[in-house]
């Protein structure tokens, strides 16, 4: 049995547009989820990448059960996720990214005490369970000071330890790592990495391609709503290996320039990141060897500080993917 | 799980999940807070009718003291439930919350029960400053019914207000309703207006909100008149009784809404 089954789901949300709340017109439908399907197995660790916005986070509420979906079908462990909520709660645990979500004015001991009570756990089994994940996320020392004094990747770990509370079969971890600083990051990996070998099963999103590529068995990657790749991060990486990419550090390039890069025969994509006083070009391309001299003649020799070519990386083929308009994507599949 | 160990859980979760969302959400545990909030403002608001009362000699002051003190009491329990999903849903706690499987009745009663005796203790705060303040002659066959009416007011208010609470799950701006019925309250009980003054349907409307049978039992044991404790405080809890078993369905289908329109993370 899956884990987690999910079959032709969609989400639409309805906002309210119109400034004067009585007015019903002016309501709009906007469509988050758009017919995903996937599954995962047990003692998986799955990850689901996509930019803001992809349906991500609207993913793993319909499967924590925090919200209906509008079609489709989705079950843990095998129920339902619309007509057995109840059973799915027992069995799963939830962690979110950021500082909120936590109770500034309780404890880190009694924050876990209350939600431990909450799934029932009480008693004996409660104590050592609580003084078990303290010692886990590392928090034992802080256990009875006061969240608010926390800081952010003290509080991540503390909603780690809240997730596992009732040693989930199943654990939703919607970006666990945003914001943290990279030795927090780091061990937070390292946490998660050990979960699946005790064989919970993981659904992890995140913005960090690395963070990907290092823990997660599958990725599905969503665009505008739509899964537009599913496989593992050797393949994922497979599929844009028919490209090399090359970076170009420059000391200036205007819009017009970029342009023109862009409209270069064989480049597949372009991305800049800027900084105040250069621009690092990173040029997705079929063949670098035959790019590098357009490539040095539109950007201007006098202007180049570094070129470089690598081979395509996680996050490469992530760009790919969600460069793909949404509509023609599912056919990588 | 058999029933009985539901129960117990559901019990648990009420009582020591309940202590521990008191402390955690509840914002006037500081001692200057506390005086603000549970013992300067309602005692005003008794001495303000208190006064007005004896200044339109419309009764006795007996009676806006002891009205106004279970009124200021049993709103707790309005405020407590709405003030506690608001709490957690600026905390960003309504979800994880909601992700449990313990039953959604047992949680919000824990954050009803320690409110409501906040409340209770707000009356006898109020009883005693009017005693002090106001010359309310409290003699001790006059206590026991006092302590009746509070708390049967306190319960059914307590189930108005797990409506008000579960209406909070869908709709996120319940403090306007919370105040509302603390106005309706107010005046449709007979706490700070004698409901012979209030217009028919008026009159009517206070035998089926919570806090006037009770409210009158009290007034009527302060005056001298014949009351009685078992319709009186009967008719209290019948009411509790009808404002909780409706709770319980708004409940259900409140979180069903809010799964459905996504207002569960809405601050």
């Amino acid at each position: 049995m899956a884990a987690v089954e999910v079959e032709d789901l969609t989400r639409t949300y309805t906002t309210g547009a119109s400034k004067f709340r009585f007015r019903r017109n002016g309501r709009t439908d906007r469509q988050a989820v758009k017919g995903v399907s996937f599954d995962i197995g047990e003692g998986e660790l799955f990850g689901l990448l996509g930019p803001n916005g992809a349906g991500k986070s609207t993913t793993i509420k319909i499967l924590s059960t925090l919200l209906l979906p509008t079609s489709g079908r989705a079950t843990v462990m095998g129920y339902d996720v619309v007509s057995r909520p109840t059973e799915i709660r027992r069995r799963i645990g939830y962690v979110a990214g950021g500082d909120k979500g936590l109770y500034e004015r309780l404890s880190a001991r009694d924050n876990l005490r209350y939600f431990a009570e909450l799934h029932g756990i009480t008693g004996r089994t409660q104590r050592l369970r609580l003084a078990q994940l303290l010692e886990t996320v590392d928090l034992a020392d802080r256990a009875d000071d006061r969240v608010e004094g926390f800081s952010r990747g003290m509080r991540q770990r503390l909603h780690i330890a809240r997730g596992l509370l009732n040693e989930p079969s199943v654990l939703f971890l919607d970006e666990p790592t945003i914001g943290l600083d990279p030795e927090a990051s780091r061990d937070l990996r390292s946490t998660i990495g050990t979960l699946t070998g005790q064989g919970t099963t993981v659904l992890l999103t995140t913005h960090y391609m690395y963070e990907a590529d290092e823990l997660c068995d599958r990725i599905a990657v969503i665009a505008q709503g739509r899964l537009v790749a599913l496989d593992t991060p050797g393949a994922l990486k497979k599929g844009v290996g028919d490209r090399t990419v090359a970076t170009v550090e420059v000391r200036d390039a205007s819009a017009a320039v970029l342009d023109d890069v862009r409209a270069l025969p064989g480049v597949l994509d372009l991305t800049v990141t800027s900084t105040p006083t250069s621009h690092v070009l990173e040029v997705q391309c079929e063949d670098t060897a035959s790019l590098i001299p357009d490539l040095l003649r539109i950007l201007g020799p006098g202007l180049i500080t570094r070129v470089d070519t690598r081979e395509p990386t996680l996050e490469d083929a992530y760009v790919a993917l969600v460069a793909q308009p949404a509509a023609t994507a599912g056919a990588s599949l | 799980m058999s029933a009985a160990r539901r129960l117990v859980a559901g019990l648990r979760v009420t009582v020591v999940g309940g202590a521990l969302s008191y402390r955690a959400l509840i914002t006037f545990l500081s001692p200057p807070l506390f005086f603000v909030m549970m013992i300067a403002s309602p005692f005003f608001q008794i001495v303000t009718f208190s006064l007005l009362g004896r200044y339109s000699g419309a009764q006795d002051p007996d009676f806006y003291v002891v009205g106004t003190a279970i009124q200021a009491s049993a709103m707790a329990g309005i405020y407590g439930a709405s003030q506690a999903v608001a709490n957690e849903r600026a905390f960003g706690t309504l979800a994880h919350l909601l992700i449990t499987p313990a039953g959604r009745f047992w949680i919000m009663l824990g954050r009803l029960i320690p409110t409501s005796l906040n409340g209770i203790l707000v009356a006898v705060l109020g009883v005693f400053a009017g005693w002090a303040f106001l010359g309310l002659s409290l003699t001790p066959s006059i206590l026991l019914p006092i302590g009746v009416a509070a708390v049967c007011a306190s319960t059914s208010c307590a189930g108005l207000g797990l409506i008000i609470g579960a209406l909070g799950l869908r709709f996120r701006d319940m403090y306007f309703v919370t105040n509302a019925a603390h106005l309706v309250l107010l005046i449709a009980t007979g706490a700070a207006i004698p409901l012979t003054l209030l217009p028919g349907w008026v009159q009517g409307m206070s035998q089926v909100i919570p806090m006037a049978h009770a409210i009158a039992m009290a007034q009527d044991a302060v005056a001298g008149r014949p009351y009685s404790p078992m319709q009186s405080a009967g008719a209290e809890l019948i009411l509790a009784a009808v404002y909780f078993g409706v709770a319980l369905v708004v409940l259900a289908r409140s979180e069903r809404l809010s799964r459905r329109l996504g207002t569960l993370e809405l601050v």
